[in-house]
Formats: C-alpha cells, sequence, structure tokens
C-alpha cells in the first residue's frame, strides 16, 4: 500500500512540477512541451499500480476513499494514453497554427499548458475515487477547468461555446448532486450508517432504499449524462467540439466524455442490485442511447463543419456505449471494448481534421476538396478514422458494434437490431458521402507541395491504426481477461 | 428550539426565493441570493452533535463567507464594472413568475409528502429543497441574462445543499470543502467568462449568444 501512495505522490509532485514550470519565462516551444513531459512521466508512474491491480485485484487506499480496480485502471490507462498522444500532437499543431496565422500570445499559451496539465490530473481524481462526493466535485472541477481551453483564441463564437458548455454541463452536474445526496439518503436506513462509498454501496446493495435509488439513478443519468454526451442533454457538444483548439476538442471527445459515463458505469450495478436485478436501469441507459443514435442520425448529414460532424458521431458513440450497456451480458463487454476503439479512431480523426483545416483555412467541408492529394499524410489518416468510425470491416468499432447486435440477438430484441442496422447504414451513407468529397474530388487550385511530419507523431498514428486493426481482428487473451474483469464490475459492482 | 429553527429558517428561505424571482433588478436579485446563502449556511447547526461540533462549525463558518459574502459581493462588482444595464429583461412577465412560484411551492409539497413518508427525509427540508430548485431553474431559464443564469445557478447549487442537509447526514468535511470551493471557482470562471462575453458581445443578453445552431 504505502508503495502506491508514494507512487500517487510522485504523480502529484509531478502535476505540480508541470504547473509550475509552465508559470515560468519560456517561449511556446519550450512551454508546449513541458505536458509531454509531464504526460510521460504520469504514464509511466501509472503502470506499477496498473500491473498490481491486475496481478492482486482491487487496491483501496487513504481509508478508501480512491479505489483501483480493473475498470478503473482500464479508464486511466486510456486516458493517460490519449493525453500523452495529445500532447505530444499539440506542439505540432501550434506551430503549424502559428505558420498560418502568426503565433499566439505566450501568455495564452501559458494559460493553455497550465489549465491542460490540471484538466489531466482532475479527470484521474474522477476515476480513482471510491467517494461518491469526491467524484461528485472532481467532475464538476473538469467542467470549470476546462471552459477555458474552449476559448483559446477567444473570439465570439468561442466565447458563446464556452458560456453553453459551462452552464449547461453545471446545472447537468448539479443534478448529479442532488443524484449523489438521494443515493446517501436511499442507503441510510437504521441498520448501517450513510453510505459513501461505492464498494459499500456494493456491499449493502441488498439493504439500499429501491425506489429512491431508481430515483437517485434517474437524476445521475440526467447529470453525468449532460456531460457525457448523451441526448437530449448534449446540446452543449457540437458547439465546444467545434470552437475548442483541435488538442482541446480531442480530449473532450476522445476521454471526457468516457469519464463522466464511467460515473454512470459506477452507479448502474449499484442500482440493479438494489432493484434486484429487473433491469430497469438498463432500461433506462438503453432508451437514452436510442435516442443519441436518433438525433446522431438526423443531424450528421445536415453538417457543414468538420468538428461538428466529429462532435455529432461522439454522440453517436455514446449513445451506442449506453446500448451495449443497456443489453448487458455481452453487450456490456463490447460496451467497453467499444470505448477505447472510439477514443483512438476520434483522436485520430480530430488530429486530421484539425491539420486539414489549419491548410485549408476553413473548416467548411463544401470548401475543402482532395484533402489526400493535397496533404497525402494527414488526408489519409483522415480518411481511414473516418471509414473506422462508421464501422468499416475488418476495424475495432464493425467488430464491437457486431457484439452488441449479438447480444440483441441472442436476449431476443429484434427491434433494437433493426434499428440498429437501419441506424448506422444511415449513418455510414451519409458521412461516407461527406467524407469522400474532402478526401478525394478534383482540385486543380491547389499545388501538391512536401508535407512536413514528425516522425514521432508518424509513428503515434501508425501504431494507433495498428491496434484499430488488431482489436478488429484477434483480441489478445491477457486484454479479454482484463476486459472480462472490467465488465464483471459494470455488471456486478466494484468490490474490494 | 431545533424545530422552531427550522421552520422559520424555511420560510425565510421561501421568502428569499420569492424575492428573488420578483425583483427587476439584478442587485437585488444579488443580495436576496447573499441572504439565501447566509440562511442556509446556519443550517448545519441542526445537525451538532458532541462528535462533530468542530467538523459543523468549520462549515458553517466557511458557508456564511463563502455563500453569503465572497460570491454576492464578487457578482456586485462584476456588474458594476461592466456597467450591466440594472434592469432585468424579463422574457415572461413578473405576475407569472410569481404564480410560478407558488405553484411550484405547493407541487413540492406534495412530491414531499408523497416520498418522502419514510424516516429518510426531513420533510420540511425537502420541501425547500425542492421548491427552491425549481425556482433556479426558472431564473436560468426565463431571465435573458448571463448574471441571472450564474444567479439561477447558485440558487439551484443551494438547494442540492439544502436537499443534503435533508438526509441529516454531512459528506466528510473535505467533501463538503470540494463542494464549497467548485462552488467559489465555479462563479469566479463565470464572472471571468461574463467579461470576455461583455467584452467581445459588448452585452449580456442571452440573445447576443445564439449565433451557433445545429
Amino acid at each position: 500500500m504505502t508503495i502506491i501512495s508514494i507512487l500517487l505522490f510522485s504523480i502529484l509532485i509531478s502535476f505540480g512540477l508541470g504547473i509550475l514550470f509552465a508559470a515560468r519565462k519560456y517561449n511556446q516551444k519550450q512551454l508546449l512541451k513541458i505536458p509531454v513531459f509531464i504526460a510521460s512521466a504520469v504514464f509511466i508512474l501509472f503502470l506499477p499500480i496498473e500491473l498490481k491491480v491486475l496481478q492482486t485485484g482491487p487496491i483501496a487506499i487513504i481509508s478508501n476513499n480512491l479505489l483501483f480496480d480493473a475498470l478503473a485502471i482500464y479508464h486511466i490507462l486510456l486516458v493517460n494514453i490519449i493525453f500523452l498522444v495529445t500532447s505530444i500532437y499539440s506542439v505540432g499543431y501550434f506551430r503549424k497554427h502559428a505558420e498560418k496565422h502568426g503565433e499566439y500570445n505566450v501568455s495564452f499559451v501559458r494559460r493553455y499548458t497550465i489549465l491542460w496539465q490540471l484538466f489531466h490530473l482532475l479527470l484521474l481524481v474522477v476515476l480513482m475515487s471510491n467517494n461518491i462526493g469526491l467524484m461528485w466535485v472532481a467532475l464538476e472541477a473538469t467542467t470549470l477547468i476546462s471552459a477555458f481551453l474552449i476559448i483559446q483564441p477567444s473570439n465570439p463564437l468561442s466565447i458563446e461555446a464556452m458560456w453553453k458548455y459551462l452552464i449547461v454541463c453545471s446545472v447537468g452536474i448539479a443534478f448529479g448532486f442532488m443524484g449523489t445526496i438521494l443515493t446517501v439518503a436511499a442507503s441510510d436506513n437504521n441498520i448501517t450508517e450513510p453510505i459513501f462509498l461505492f464498494t459499500q454501496l456494493v456491499e449493502h446493495a441488498d439493504l439500499i432504499n429501491p425506489k429512491l435509488m431508481l430515483l437517485a439513478f434517474i437524476f445521475i443519468v440526467v447529470g453525468f449524462g449532460t456531460k457525457s454526451g448523451l441526448s437530449p442533454m448534449h446540446t452543449w457538444l457540437p458547439d465546444a467540439h467545434s470552437q475548442a483548439p483541435t488538442p482541446v476538442s480531442a480530449v473532450f471527445s476522445g476521454v471526457m466524455l468516457n469519464c463522466a459515463f464511467f460515473g454512470i458505469m459506477r452507479y448502474m450495478p449499484i442500482t440493479e442490485l438494489a432493484m434486484g436485478n429487473e433491469g430497469h436501469a438498463r432500461s433506462i441507459l438503453l432508451a437514452l442511447g436510442i435516442i443519441s443514435v436518433i438525433f446522431a442520425v438526423i443531424f450528421i448529414p445536415m453538417q457543414h463543419d468538420v468538428k461538428r460532424l466529429l462532435a455529432y458521431c461522439s454522440v453517436e458513440h455514446i449513445g451506442i456505449i449506453a446500448i451495449g450497456l443497456g443489453l448487458g451480458g455481452i453487450g456490456t463487454f463490447a460496451a467497453l471494448l467499444h470505448i477505447v476503439n472510439h477514443s483512438f479512431s476520434k483522436v485520430l480523426a480530430f488530429f486530421s481534421a484539425g491539420y486539414i483545416s489549419e491548410e485549408y483555412g476553413t473548416r467548411d467541408m463544401r470548401k475543402i476538396k482532395a484533402a489526400i492529394q493535397h496533404m497525402p499524410m494527414w488526408g489519409t489518416t483522415f480518411f481511414i478514422a473516418m471509414l473506422i468510425l462508421i464501422g468499416v470491416a475488418p476495424f475495432a468499432i464493425f467488430f464491437s458494434e457486431f457484439l452488441i447486435m449479438k447480444e440483441a440477438f441472442f436476449s431476443g430484441r429484434y427491434i433494437i437490431i433493426i434499428f440498429f442496422m437501419i441506424a448506422t447504414i444511415a449513418i455510414f451513407i451519409s458521412i461516407l458521402k461527406l467524407v469522400l468529397d474532402v478526401s478525394f474530388g478534383i482540385n486543380s487550385k491547389t499545388k501538391i507541395q512536401k508535407e512536413k511530419v514528425g516522425h514521432i507523431i508518424k509513428s503515434i498514428i501508425i501504431a494507433m491504426f495498428f491496434v484499430l486493426l488488431l482489436l478488429g481482428l484477434w483480441i489478445p487473451s491477457p486484454f479479454s481477461d482484463f476486459l472480462k474483469s472490467a465488465t464483471d464490475i459494470v455488471q456486478n459492482g466494484a468490490k474490494l | 428550539m431545533k424545530e422552531n429553527l427550522l421552520i422559520w429558517v424555511s420560510l425565510a428561505i421561501i421568502l428569499t426565493n420569492l424575492y428573488a424571482i420578483s425583483s427587476s433588478r439584478l442587485t437585488y436579485m444579488i443580495k436576496a441570493v447573499a441572504a439565501q446563502g447566509f440562511l442556509l449556511s446556519i443550517l448545519p447547526l441542526l445537525l451538532i452533535n458532541e462528535k462533530n461540533i468542530i467538523e459543523m462549525l468549520i462549515l458553517m463558518f466557511v458557508g456564511v463567507v463563502i455563500k453569503g459574502l465572497v460570491i454576492p459581493h464578487y457578482l456586485l462588482k462584476t456588474i458594476k464594472d461592466i456597467k450591466v444595464q440594472r434592469n432585468v429583461n424579463p422574457l415572461i412577465g413578473f405576475s407569472f413568475s410569481i404564480i410560478y412560484a407558488l405553484v411550484t411551492s405547493v407541487l413540492s409539497f406534495y412530491v414531499v409528502k408523497k416520498i418522502g413518508s419514510n424516516h429518510m427525509f426531513s420533510s420540511a427540508q425537502a420541501f425547500v429543497a425542492i421548491a427552491t430548485a425549481f425556482i433556479g431553474l426558472y431564473i436560468i431559464v426565463a431571465r435573458r441574462n448571463v448574471v441571472s443564469q450564474i444567479i439561477g445557478y447558485l440558487i439551484l447549487e443551494n438547494s442540492g445543499f439544502i436537499l443534503s442537509l435533508s438526509v441529516a447526514v454531512s459528506q466528510p468535511l473535505f467533501v463538503e470543502m470540494g463542494v464549497l470551493l467548485d462552488l467559489l471557482v465555479g462563479v469566479f470562471i463565470m464572472t471571468m467568462a461574463v467579461n470576455h462575453i461583455y467584452s467581445e458581445h459588448n452585452s449580456v443578453e442571452v440573445d447576443s449568444l445564439e449565433r451557433l445552431t445545429q
């Protein structure tokens, strides 16, 4: 236990050092390298904890307020990878931006670097917390910290997006607070003391008042669902994603939505256990998932802004994850797999979309033509990432969507299969149409020039595509065991 | 003694709600929220026992300072700095607002009677909490000004605080402090955002923030 505490302490120290260094007088290039170092340090420092959990099972520290179990470390690993990759990408992206539009103000970049690291730290706190109050506090804090990441640079539209994000998410999270309180109220009976820990809630689930717990879960789903972009509470999402700088959009889509959804995953088994496993909580998620996918089907064909398109695509995928959890069984396994698949492919799509829109000077897809011809590396990345996102075989998203349909088939919910087929095909067609125009087409005006892409970012992109291909073809057995233990936590609750 | 205090404080909180929803000036709304913050910060007195007396006193003190003094002061300073129009342009008239407040209060009373019949809730506080939540949401939706949206958010947050007292338990002190810190940082960041909105749009009306659609 002491080793774990020391590791956590050093992680905290690294963030502190990162923020202190960012406050010093460096230029833009030096400032942007700080998050890369800190993210690598955090990634490495978390590895021993992750290995320990894989070997010996869940670990809880600080009087059980922090918990590391398979589900938590699965998400922590994802957050660390995405932050590391995106920090590396930021360096190049800001350089590209400087070439086209001139350098950012240094104080802007400094604030960006500081907020970026705080955002990373707070997302990790959300994932580590076993205390329902602590999780709420950290989740609200991520909203506040990340709001100012959206307005770099500040212009009327980005400020509008930030305000919507701030108000919609804060009100959403206030509902989440009421859900948290109601959970405590539901667990409060004359037998046990009031409970604040997830593990204890699972342990005493049979004593929890079922009706009040269901009410609490509805508040939690509305509150945390707002932040994770479930329709119809997703209204902030397209605005924030389209206006934020690309690295920020990438982490919003790639990890922040998952972290909010992680909260729902912690509460779901408690509600199910308290209500005698009749599937009420799962049906709520299933319904919201279906609504999200319907919203995506309606809004995706209307999009012209490439980052808005990706944002609605996130609404679709969060909806698919909710459907997977709602179905249960293999569906839960598929939903967890889908989280990683979606994060990886969405981050790649944002990376390439960011570069393409900087190069063309617009995000309007009607004005971007022949991207592959013009920018071979980023154009191809964009094209393949979008193909993966719409579920082309043999990539990983196809596989996880297939698993979800398989579960729906075996549990005899044929209507969901039909719905799912129609919706994914509709999204497939509308996105493919938009993406083909962007990637190919004829553009005589732009001349082919040599594209400078760093070796590190190139190898990262290839590695991420490789992972997406691998997970689509075959899941290595250690990884599938790991996923199965995480699935067990989502279905039966976190235990010590 | 405790019951009496509870009833008077609850009544006073309902009155601050009515005052906030019916006043036509931002400064009055902010003062109503300040009074409300002050009132509900003394509610933890009801939960004091020998074991938690120090924690509760700290919570009460910090609550009064943050909710009753710092936040209202900061909001007043903001609206003074940006020379905001002092009258709130309501989307919905004030007489309707008061009717709304009364109807939702009665509704909350019935909701609490329905679900709060077990021992878990202290009914008076749950009733106040739900009524306050209705008011907070209404102010966010119906007042077309970003500062009043902050006020609505504060009222919504207050209702969560009252609800947490109604289950007659308090979270561990570090969590309660975290909640208050979030609130403080939240208001701080929101007012910074208001300054940004004012400098870019030269207005703090929500209508000027409707360019991003679809």
